[in-house]
């Protein structure tokens, strides 16, 4: 029994090496396997969350994502929407004007207006659940814009 | 395999004969200069050539020493420094290459732009246990460190060499190491044995809290080290709170006190991923072990041990605490030869064998991870010396 | 659920103020691990009803609650609670909490009946207005419902309880490692809540 867990001990020390090399010349394949096994994704407080719907405009188009509602056990209080614009040719009309419905039930929730130079939003609540928008992002070719929603 | 060496103060008793030296040192040599080149033709700009160079004679003839020598740390903990070093003149220079600033902004966490650092790991599993997700502002699979780069990295790191992480392969131990190393005699000598349980409670508050917010909360208020790599741009009350606690706690636990304790305060004192770290030398092979009857009590272990993990129990029990780092400090410093490396469930006897099976995939990861932060960090430097600037070049 | 995290996040500080009055009690009863048990569950019990009690008042005080959030007010609780935590990890081996020095005026009979007691003890922990509870008390006093309140308090009382349950094995475990950890983190906590209160305070002073 000694010398069989003598020899398991000195099989695992002398494979070390083995495991480490082929670690790091495997790592893409092996990231792409932990992350595709366990499903894992970055949360949506971070990523923004799934795109759900892409509305193509002249010169920009416009992504919705999943609302989220992320909590530990489930879903929590409160939330928020993230809407991104994305400038097709590098840059945005000087206003975008737009009404929009993140959760696709026919209704407008609610009417968003950027003034592109300036960053300026006005965001008109039409629906309850809707509660205030958070700072814009702007980047060279995007806007993101998150907007706090009450869970209905 | 080995000739009996001096047995002066900080002097195994072993070494390892010059022909089996070399003959073990050929595969790292190649191992290197693999991965350091990454199978690519040498360069021709003399900038990067010359940190290629000088970073892998460097590592290998340290490698060379610690397989000759007998000892560990001695030879281990330069390289560990200066990869510490190399990470800190890599990033912020890269980071404003590519950004322009060493701040994170609201466009890089939307993005999924901060790169995963391994400090974020035992704040994520509640979360990703129950919401399949990493509250993290990184990408899963692309980019610099991404998040499943990293994770599978430490979950093979963890398996092999246990909490040898820290001291092998965290980017940020060398740092407060270095500053511990200053000066040869400490000023403040005595430590309560108290505190080495202030990182378990930091890994309990964060562990919670992360749970309950749904953030990595130690990146967002507690993490010494944004310091010196990327911070939250300040833009309110809440952030320049957060970028003073992360200054202090830099100045005061990597930089002032590891230099008047001469221990690695951060890192034994605070850090939460190495008391979560710590959990996993419980399942890895590796492990110190102290001789009982070579053993004379001298004490000498326990004041050089950086991470505070030996006492008067340990030397009676004849293994460190948990939160052994395995920096082989102690192995260096015994002259009776009571300390050693040995691998779990072998018998004892042969120091040597056991030293060997571990430096080599310990000094392995190190390598590959620090080899190419020193070259980059070099590269900076010449950088600097030649244009006057650390960003731009080719 | 939040509440249940709480009690876990502060049950290593309840666990430290309230050990050394458990374990000096079972030890003194010389009882094995399954009277132990049997005690620990009857005094567990009293902290229910202890902290169903507070679950009703939380409810209660909300309104109020709900008038200073985000206030000045609200940031100086933060930091009294955070002050409180620290005052608390700094003194809990010697004056561990009010129910102890209330216990002493339990009359001797009730010693001899160690069930009573035990559920008597757990009443009178739940009462007891030691920081960790407070701060559940100002979570619970958050929420908009007396349900939600009271089960508030129930998962707090869970979380904690957690804690309590390896005390039986008293006598294993010379060293209390969770009791330094739990003073440890509740100094940590308080720098949070304290961290709390001033963001409260900059915000609100803006
Ligand atoms: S204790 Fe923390 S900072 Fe130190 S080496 Fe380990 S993980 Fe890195
Ligand atoms: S016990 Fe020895 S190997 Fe472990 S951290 Fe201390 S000095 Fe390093």
């Amino acid at each position: 029994m000694k010398n069989i867990r003598m020899i398991m001990a000195y099989s695992w020390a002398v494979l070390a090496v083995p495991l480490i090399l082929a670690t790091f010349l495997g790592m893409p394949t092996w990231a792409r396997f932990l992350v595709d096994t366990t499903g894992l994704k970055v949360a949506p407080k971070f990523s923004g969350g799934e795109v759900i719907r892409t509305i193509e405009y002249q010169g920009y188009s416009t992504r919705i994502h999943e609302p989220s509602f992320d909590g530990l056990f489930g879903p929590c209080k409160q939330g928020f929407v993230q809407i991104d614009w994305k400038a097709n040719a590098g840059s945005f009309p000087e206003t975008i004007s737009e009404m929009i419905d993140y959760d696709q039930n026919g209704t407008v929730d609610f009417s968003v207006v950027i003034q592109t130079q300036t960053d300026q939003v006005t965001l008109k609540a039409l629906d309850s659940p809707v509660i205030a928008p958070e700072p814009l992002i702007s980047i060279p070719d995007m806007k993101i814009l998150r907007i706090r929603l009450r869970n209905p | 395999m080995t000739e009996r060496g001096r047995t002066s103060y900080g002097c195994p008793p072993t070494r390892i004969a010059w022909h089996w030296t070399i003959l073990l040192a050929v595969p790292m040599v190649l191992l290197t200069a693999m991965t350091m080149t990454q199978g690519q033709p040498l360069p021709k700009e003399l900038r990067l050539l010359i940190p290629l160079i000088v970073s892998f004679v460097f590592l290998n003839a340290m490698f060379i020493l610690m397989l000759r020598s007998g000892r560990i740390d001695q030879f281990r903990s330069p390289v560990f420094i200066l990869y510490a070093l190399g990470l800190v003149m890599m990033f912020i220079p890269n980071m404003l290459e590519v950004r322009g600033t060493v701040a994170i902004g609201a466009e890089e966490i939307v993005q999924g732009k901060v790169p995963f650092c391994h400090m974020v790991i035992p704040m994520t599993i509640i979360p990703a246990a129950f919401t399949r997700t990493i509250i993290f502002p990184g990408s899963m699979l692309e980019g610099f460190a991404s998040i499943g780069t990293m994770l599978v990295l430490w979950l093979v790191v963890s398996i092999v060499l246990g909490r040898g992480w820290c001291s092998w392969v965290c980017f940020y131990g060398g740092l407060d190491e270095g500053f511990s190393r200053i000066l040869r005699t400490p000023l403040i000598r005595r430590i309560s044995p108290t505190l080495r349980y202030v990182p378990f409670a930091v890994l309990l508050v964060i562990v919670l809290l992360s749970a309950v917010y749904l953030t990595p909360t130690y990146c967002e208020w507690l993490c010494p080290y944004k310091s010196v790599t990327e911070f939250a741009a300040v833009t309110d009350a809440r952030t320049l709170i957060q970028t003073v606690i992360f200054v202090a706690l830099f100045v005061g636990l990597v930089i002032i006190l590891p230099i008047l304790t001469g221990k690695r305060t951060q890192c034994g004192l605070f850090c939460p991923m190495g008391a979560f770290q710590s959990f996993t030398n419980k399942v890895n092979i590796f492990g110190i072990r102290i001789d009982k009857d070579k053993c004379i009590q001298c004490g000498a272990c326990i004041k050089a041990c950086p991470t505070l993990s030996l006492d008067q129990t340990c030397l009676e029990k004849g293994s460190p605490r948990m939160t052994c780092s395995k920096c082989g400090r102690c192995v260096d410093v015994c002259k009776f030869g009571a300390v050693s490396m040995q691998i779990k469930g072998t018998p004892p006897g042969h120091p040597n064998l056991g030293r060997v099976l571990f430096v080599y995939p310990a000094f392995l990861v190190m390598a590959i991870m620090g080899g190419s932060m020193i070259q980059q960090g070099l590269y900076r430097i010449i950088l600097l010396v030649t244009t006057g600037s650390l960003v731009g070049g080719s | 659920m939040s509440g249940f995290l709480l009690g876990l996040s502060l049950g290593a500080a309840c666990l430290a103020s309230c050990a050394p009055i458990l374990v000096p009690w079972y030890l003194a009863q010389a009882a094995g691990w399954g009277r132990n048990f049997v005690l620990l569950g009857l005094f567990s019990a009293g902290r229910l009803v202890g902290y169903g009690v507070f679950g009703i008042l939380a409810w209660i005080i909300h309104p109020v609650i709900d008038s200073l959030r985000h206030s000045f007010v609200f940031g100086l609780i933060y930091l009294a609670l955070g002050i409180m935590l620290i005052h608390f990890g700094r003194t809990q081996f010697h004056n561990p909490c009010v129910s102890k020095g209330l216990m002493r005026r339990i009359p001797a009979e009730i010693f001899a009946r160690p069930g009573i007691l035990a559920v008597i003890m757990g009443v009178l922990v739940g009462l007891n207005l030691c920081p960790p509870f407070l701060a559940a008390f100002t979570k619970a006093a958050e929420t908009p419902s007396l349900a939600a309140s009271v089960i508030f308090f129930v998962c707090f009382w869970a979380g904690t309880t957690v804690y309590l349950l390896p005390l039986p094995m008293v006598g294993l475990f010379r060293q209390p490692v969770a009791a330094i950890v739990g003073r440890f983190a509740c100094w940590i906590m308080a720098g949070y809540f304290i961290y709390q209160g001033v963001l409260i305070w900059v915000g609100g002073l803006k």
